[in-house]
C-alpha cells in the first residue's frame, strides 16, 4: 500500500480501512468462539444464505471499517435473534475470512468505546451479548494474565543484568507488563459490571452456554491481576535500586562515554524519582529488599556521589532520554482512530487523553518501504497519510438534511494484539 | 478555518432555505494527529541537548541512537513513485546503499519534518516548516527529508487517477478538501525546501523544483477560484437575508485556510 493509493476524504478512507486491515493482521485473531456455550455438545448449526450474506456484505465490512458503535449495532441485533449454535457458525465462518469472533468483535467494541470515554454511546447490551461478551473477557483476561507471570523479573532471585541495556530490556519489559496487567484488572471490572446486568436475574432456566457465563468468577480475576501487578511493580522498583548500584560503578571506573550517559540517567535521574518513592509513607513494601528503614538513606548517598561523578551528563541524559522517548511515541504509536494516526476526540480538550497511544510491546525494527511486505512502523512517514483526515464537508442547512458524513473511525482490533495500551507517561524515559 | 457563509447570526432565518457553506474546522484538531505532540516534545528535548552537548558528546549520543535499530529512518521513498530522471535525485551513500540511515541527527530531522507538514496539513501557520527547523545541525540530514518529502507528494498527486478526476471536474465534497490539503502539504514542503537548500540548486534543479511549484500552486489556484465560484453561485441562488459578512468570511475562508501562501521562496529563485 503506497500513498498513490489513496483516496482522500471521507469514502475514500473507508476504502483505505479495506485494505490495510490485512497488513495489520499478522496475528489473525483467534477464530474460536470464547463463548462458553461452544463448551457444550450440540450439532454443529449450518448458516442460512442470508445469514452468509450477512457476514460476507455487512459484518465484514463494517469490522473492517472499524467504526464500533456501527459494529456493535450490528452484531447485536444478529445475535439477538441467533441461536447459540448459530453464533458458533458464524463464528467459523468469520475464522475462514480471518475475523475474530463475535464475543471478541462486540468486548474489543465496547471496552474501546468506554476506553475513550464514549462508553455511553453504546447501546445496551442484551443476554446474548453478555454471554459473548463475558467469555471473551474472561479469555482475555486469563492471556494477560498468563503472559505477565512468563516475564523474567518474577524469577527469585532477580535477574542479574550484565548491561544497562540488559537493565533496560527488563524494565520495558515490567513496563509492558504492568500495562497488561492494568488492562486486565480493566477488563476484570467491566466484566463484573455486565454480570450486574439486572437482565441476567430474569432468566429463569439459563441455557449451559449461559450457566456458565454468569458463574465467572470476575472479583477473583480483578484481584490477581492488582496482585501481580503490585509484585511485578516492587520487583521493578528493586532492579532499579540494583541498576544504581551497577551505574555506580560504571561511573567510578573509566568508561566510554556512551556507557557513562547511561549510567547518569540511571543515577542521578531515576535514583532521584526513587528516593522520593520510597520516602512515601504511604508506600509499604511487601520485598524484603526494600523495606530496609535505611534504604532511602543508602540511595541518597550512592545518587549524590554517582551525580558527583556524572556532573553535567545528568541533565543531558534525562534531554536525550526524554527526547528519545517521545520520539519513539511519535514513530512507533498508534492512536485509538482512524488507522491509529488519531487520538480521540477527547484529545481536543483534555491534555491526559493526547497521551494514551497504542505502543510495541517489542522494540520495533523498521523494514525498508521500497521492499513491500508488512510495513514497520506503520507509517513510513506519518505526513504521507494524515492529509486524507478530512471530517468537513459543503454542508447544507436549512429545511433540508445535510451532507455531511462523519469522519471514518477505526478502532484497530488487530494491532492491540501485538500492542498494549501505554496510557501513562511519568518522569521515567529509560 | 472559519469560512461559513450561514452565519451565527442568520441561523434563524435558514429554516426555510438552503444554503451551502464550508464549517469551520476545528483549529485545535491537530493535537489529534498522533505524532504532533509526540515530535514535538521530542524536539523540545534532543534541540536542548544539541545546545548543550560538545561535539564529544554528541558523537556519543549518536553512538547510542545508531546502536538501537528502532532508530532507523529509511529516505528516498519518493524514487518508487517518481517518472523518468531527477536532477533533485537524492545520491546514494555507497554502491549497495539501502537508504537505511542512522543516527542523532535522522532522528531529529525526522521529527521536524513530520511536524513541519502536520502544521502545514492542520493550521494556519505561515511558515510551518521556519517553525520547526531549528539551530541548523542537521541541516543536511532535515534537507533530505524536505526533498524527498516534496518529491513524494509531488509525484503521489501526479500519479493519483483519484487526483486527476477531482481537477477535472469540481465536487463540493470532503474529498476535495482532502486533496486540497496534501496540496497545501506539498507545497509547503517544496517552499520550504527552496529557503533551506535553494542557493545550493544548479539550474536544472532550479528548473524542477520550479515546475513542482508551478504544478502545485497551479491545481491549488485551481480548487480555490472552484471553491469561490461554487459558494458565490449558491449564494446568489440561496433567498436569504445573510447580513453582508459572507463575502469577507468566503474570502477569508478561502485564502487565510484553504488554501495559504507557500510560494514566496519559490519565485526569489533565480530565472533560467
Amino acid at each position: 500500500m503506497t500513498p498513490i493509493g489513496l483516496r482522500a476524504g471521507v469514502l475514500s478512507l473507508l476504502a483505505v480501512a479495506v485494505s490495510l486491515s490485512p497488513a495489520f493482521a499478522q496475528e489473525p485473531p483467534p477464530a474460536k468462539s470464547a463463548q462458553p456455550a461452544a463448551k457444550a455438545a450440540q450439532p454443529p448449526a449450518r448458516l442460512t444464505p442470508k445469514q452468509l450474506a450477512f457476514v460476507k456484505n455487512e459484518l465484514l465490512p463494517a469490522w473492517r471499517a472499524g467504526d464500533p458503535l456501527h459494529l456493535l449495532r450490528l452484531v447485536g441485533e444478529q445475535v439477538a435473534k441467533q441461536s447459540e449454535q448459530q453464533n458458533a457458525a458464524l463464528d467459523r465462518a468469520l475464522a475462514e475470512e480471518k475475523a475474530p469472533s463475535l464475543g471478541r468483535m462486540l468486548t474489543d467494541a465496547r471496552m474501546n468505546l468506554v476506553r475513550l470515554d464514549a462508553g455511553s454511546q453504546a447501546p445496551e447490551a442484551t443476554l446474548a451479548e453478555i454471554v459473548l461478551m463475558v467469555g471473551e473477557l474472561e479469555r482475555q483476561i486469563q492471556e494477560k494474565i498468563a503472559t505477565a507471570k512468563k516475564v523474567e523479573l518474577f524469577a527469585d532471585p532477580l535477574p542479574s543484568p550484565a548491561t544497562l541495556t540488559e537493565f533496560r530490556d527488563q524494565l520495558w519489559k515490567a513496563h509492558v507488563q504492568n500495562n497488561e496487567l492494568i488492562n486486565a484488572a480493566f477488563l476484570a471490572l467491566q466484566g463484573r459490571a455486565l454480570l450486574n446486568s439486572p437482565l441476567i436475574a430474569k432468566v429463569k432456566n439459563p441455557t449451559p452456554g449461559q450457566e456458565a457465563a454468569f458463574a465467572i468468577d470476575f472479583v477473583k480475576y480483578q484481584g490477581e491481576a492488582q496482585e501481580l501487578q503490585r509484585d511485578l511493580n516492587e520487583r521493578a522498583i528493586e532492579l532499579r535500586v540494583n541498576r544504581i548500584a551497577f551505574a555506580l560503578k560504571l561511573l567510578e571506573g573509566k568508561n566510554d562515554l556512551k556507557e557513562r550517559f547511561l549510567a547518569a540517567y540511571a543515577v542521578g535521574v531515576d535514583g532521584e524519582i526513587l528516593i522520593q518513592g520510597l520516602k512515601n509513607d504511604k508506600v509499604r513494601f511487601r520485598r524484603e529488599n526494600l523495606s530496609s528503614p535505611t534504604l532511602a538513606d543508602e540511595l541518597r548517598a550512592s545518587v549524590d556521589r554517582g551525580k558527583t561523578l556524572a556532573g553535567d551528563l545528568i541533565k543531558k541524559s534525562e534531554l536525550l532520554f526524554a527526547g528519545l522517548h517521545w520520539w519513539r511515541r511519535g514513530r512507533y504509536g498508534r492512536g485509538s482512530e482512524l488507522h491509529g494516526l488519531l487520538k480521540p476526540e477527547a484529545a481536543l480538550k483534555n491534555p491526559a487523553a493526547q497521551i494514551g497511544l497504542l505502543m510495541p510491546r517489542t522494540s520495533p525494527e523498521p523494514t525498508d518501504p521500497a521492499k513491500g511486505g508488512r510495513p514497520s512502523p506503520d507509517f513510513d512517514r506519518r505526513h504521507h497519510w494524515t492529509w486524507a483526515w478530512e471530517d468537513r464537508q459543503f454542508e447544507t442547512v436549512g429545511t433540508g438534511s445535510h451532507t455531511s458524513e462523519p469522519v471514518t473511525k477505526l478502532v484497530s482490533t488487530e494491532t492491540q494484539r501485538m500492542r498494549h495500551w501505554d496510557g501513562i507517561v511519568d518522569d521515567r524515559f529509560y | 478555518m472559519t469560512g461559513t457563509v450561514a452565519s451565527t447570526q442568520t441561523e434563524s432565518q435558514t429554516t426555510n432555505y438552503f444554503s451551502n457553506y464550508l464549517p469551520p474546522a476545528d483549529p485545535n484538531r491537530i493535537y489529534r494527529v498522533v505524532g504532533f505532540m509526540e515530535y514535538s516534545k521530542a524536539l523540545e528535548s534532543l534541540d536542548a541537548l544539541a545546545a548543550l552537548a560538545t561535539n564529544y558528546e554528541l558523537a556519543a549520543i549518536d553512538e547510542i541512537v545508531k546502536s538501537e535499530p528502532e532508530f532507523t529512518i529509511y529516505t528516498n521513498l519518493a524514487r518508487r513513485l517518481e517518472r523518468g530522471r531527477s536532477n533533485l535525485a537524492e545520491k546514494p551513500a555507497g554502491e549497495n546503499d539501502d537508504f537505511a540511515r542512522k543516527g542523532f541527527r535522522w532522528v531529529t530531522a525526522l521529527a521536524r519534518v513530520e511536524v513541519g507538514a502536520m502544521l502545514a496539513g492542520f493550521s494556519s501557520h505561515p511558515q510551518p516548516f521556519a517553525a520547526v527547523a531549528g539551530t541548523g545541525y542537521d541541516l543536511a540530514e532535515y534537507k533530505e527529508l524536505l526533498l524527498d518529502g516534496a518529491k513524494m507528494h509531488f509525484w503521489a498527486l501526479t500519479n493519483d487517477p483519484g487526483f486527476t478526476a477531482i481537477m477535472r471536474k469540481f465536487n463540493p465534497s470532503g474529498t476535495t478538501l482532502a486533496y486540497l490539503r496534501r496540496l497545501n502539504v506539498a507545497s509547503a514542503f517544496v517552499s520550504a525546501l527552496v529557503a533551506s537548500a535553494g542557493r545550493e540548486f544548479n539550474p536544472a534543479q532550479v528548473q524542477e523544483v520550479k515546475l513542482y511549484a508551478t504544478k502545485l500552486e497551479g491545481s491549488r489556484g485551481d480548487i480555490r477560484l472552484s471553491i469561490e465560484n461554487y459558494l458565490q453561485q449558491v449564494m446568489a441562488s440561496t433567498k436569504t437575508n445573510l447580513v453582508g459578512r459572507q463575502d469577507n468570511i468566503l474570502l477569508e475562508a478561502c485564502y487565510k485556510n484553504v488554501c495559504q501562501q507557500y510560494s514566496r521562496d519559490v519565485a526569489a529563485l533565480p530565472r533560467q
